[in-house]
């Protein structure tokens, strides 16, 4: 997909800018309402980072790369707009290669220790969070704070007090504990 | 059993701590904390899962909303472009800051400069509607008629070369008015072949002449229910029935260069084929994918004459500019396309042959008439938008439905030929 774009050949990119489009509409949906022209200035910021860094990963582009990508740019983004800097910003900023492509630790990294060692274990465990009665907006906090955001933007976000964003992500742990016992 | 305990070292009291760490992507999980690789393993989970989620839960726009390969070629484009302007800032600010070595270091060290920063493969491509020219084709059997000057009692056909184009809304070209339909959707190639189009809506004296000859009776006045308008003595303005209302008077004041309204899609067929017996050639409806074909007369974008909406170049909502009208304006009153074609935009919508689908999906090739799978709506495409409409009501790309016996004093429609190699 990525060498398409690259080199202006076969379908011209349109499978992997169709991809980050789609993205940047989840994203805008599910975390941050973007407006149609963000959503433009967005996608077009990502098909820059994509011409100018693409050819480091032509070869082995994956979707979780250029997820990491469209996320980054939608956190920026929203970022620049709201001046703010969480304490991971301020870390990532000193790492530019990190701040391009995210730093997300493969998923065959979680599966060979510890106690909760299964993706199924894991499936079993937030599917059953989902399904309660605020599921939803408890896993959309959960993944906010792994994107990197702080209390305060997940707040603003969620419409949460800081205070309850803090409290769910602490009661995770234990949430988790019980929940793994329960169901791997 | 942790390496912690193995070794039988302290395990750190900020351990909760360290795990909320993890999962924020603070710190990288130590090999030897069971607890943080946990934490590093529902960050990559929480992170894969909304991945999968973006890609599987998708609005029902956003899934017909595919980027096509010009789109993508656009993106390229402009992509490219905006590195080639900021790498000139960069080259700017690198002069202002290292002015003075930049003069003592002379020419050799901004060739170097410009060998580092160099960036390749990096051409713009700027997409063109294909079109492609058949020598057989004989401009000078068509005649153009003037702007402002009008077509006499049969309508003026032009010769539209086919080509390709892409129909329907493309992203960043066709919403920037503020967004398309969700039936404008998705984007797709569409190759057209040569064929005749009028290049005005058919008049009120056009009309007139075929209802002189038949004394055919359209459906408003036939069914004695008259024509639908707006009606604006009542509060919120409703579309609404007159049985006052007809072609003949649409509810504002016209001549015999209007474009004849209050015209049913069934109206058309039956002055479609008097006009063919009339002119001994057969005449139709265009097709949807040649409507916008011509409509968009060889541009991408948004209107044939770019991407702003203007009232110097079509009679839509308000006047101001060349738009002296408040409701329809006599055909021929607006510029051109670069295909000759007036009046596409705005003025009145435009029936053509197609029945209504709520989307392009499946939509056969080859710019034919969509007339499959109706699901029995009896429901026509009409195109262009009309002299009610805001910007986005009038682009290349709008489209909307009507039944085959609906009439409105915004609908009209213009007649295609197809197009004969041998003619002469």
């Amino acid at each position: 997909m990525l060498c398409n774009l690259l080199d202006q050949k076969q379908d011209y990119g349109a499978a992997i800018l169709s991809l980050v489009e789609r993205y940047v509409n989840h994203f805008s949906r599910c975390y941050c309402n973007l407006s149609f022209h963000e959503k433009q200035d967005i996608s077009q910021e990502v098909a820059i980072k994509l011409l100018c860094y693409g050819h480091k990963v032509r070869e082995n582009c994956s979707r979780s790369w250029i997820y990491a990508l469209v996320r980054n740019q939608c956190i920026s983004f929203v970022r620049k707009q709201t001046t703010e800097l969480s304490v991971l910003n301020r870390s990532t900023e000193a790492n530019d290669d990190a701040n391009i492509v995210g730093v997300i630790p493969p998923l065959a990294e979680g599966t060979d220790f510890g106690m909760i060692n299964q993706i199924d274990c894991l499936q079993k465990v937030f599917d059953e969070i989902e399904i309660q009665e605020t599921g939803k907006v408890d896993i959309a906090i959960y993944t906010q704070y792994a994107f990197g955001l702080s209390y305060v933007e997940i707040s603003k976000r969620s419409k949460r007090t800081v205070d309850a964003v803090g409290r769910r992500i602490s009661l995770l742990k234990k949430r988790l504990k019980n929940l793994v016992s329960e169901h791997c | 059993m942790s390496k912690e305990d193995l070794d039988q070292t302290l395990i750190p009291k900020d351990d909760e701590e360290q795990w909320r760490k993890v999962l924020h992507g603070e710190m990288v999980p130590a090999e030897s904390s069971d607890t943080q690789l946990d934490a590093a393993a529902i960050r990559s989970y929480l992170i894969a899962r909304d991945e999968v989620q973006a890609v599987t839960s998708v609005a029902e726009v956003d899934d017909l909303n595919v980027i096509s390969e010009e789109e993508a070629r656009v993106v390229y484009h402009k992509a490219s472009e905006e590195i080639r302007l900021r790498g000139k800032n960069t080259w700017f600010e690198a002069i202002k800051k290292y002015g003075a070595v930049f003069l003592i270091g002379g020419l050799s060290a901004s060739v170097l400069f410009l060998l580092a920063n160099k960036d390749t493969n990096l051409k713009p491509v700027v997409p063109t509607p294909t079109q492609v020219v058949d020598e057989a084709l004989n401009y000078s059997d068509y005649q153009v008629t003037d702007l402002g000057k009008f077509p006499g009692l049969f309508p003026n056909m032009l010769l539209i070369a086919g080509g390709n184009f892409t129909a329907g809304c493309s992203k960043g070209w066709d919403d920037v008015p503020g967004g398309c339909r969700p039936s404008e959707f998705p984007a797709h190639p569409m190759s057209i072949k040569t064929f005749e189009l009028a290049q005005h809506e058919v008049t009120v004296g056009q009309f007139a002449h075929f209802v002189e000859q038949t004394q055919y009776l359209t459906d408003a006045e036939k069914e004695g229910k008259g024509c639908v308008h707006q009606d604006m003595l009542t509060e919120g303005h409703p579309w609404v029935m007159n049985t006052e209302l007809s072609w003949r008077n649409p509810g504002y004041e016209q001549d015999d260069h209007f474009p004849v309204t209050c015209i049913s899609w069934n109206d058309t067929q039956s002055y479609i084929k008097w006009l063919s017996d009339e002119t001994k050639t057969t005449y139709r409806l265009p097709t949807e994918a040649e409507w916008e074909y011509a409509a968009r007369g060889g541009k991408a974008t948004a209107y044939f004459w770019g991407s702003v909406a203007s009232n110097d170049q079509a009679n839509y909502q308000g006047v101001g500019g060349q738009d002296k009208w408040e409701f329809a304006a006599p055909v021929g009153s607006f510029p051109a396309n670069p295909f000759s074609v007036q009046d596409t935009s705005g003025n009145l919508w435009e029936w053509v042959q197609d029945c209504w689908h709520k989307t392009y999906h499946n939509m056969p090739s080859g710019g034919v008439a969509w007339e499959s799978d109706c699901a029995g709506s009896n429901s026509r495409v009409r195109r262009g938008g009309a002299w009610d409409a805001g910007a986005a009501g009038i682009r290349s790309a709008i489209r909307s439905s009507g039944g085959e016996f609906d009439r409105s004093n915004l609908y009209g429609f213009r007649v295609a030929r197809d197009w004969q190699k041998q003619k002469k």
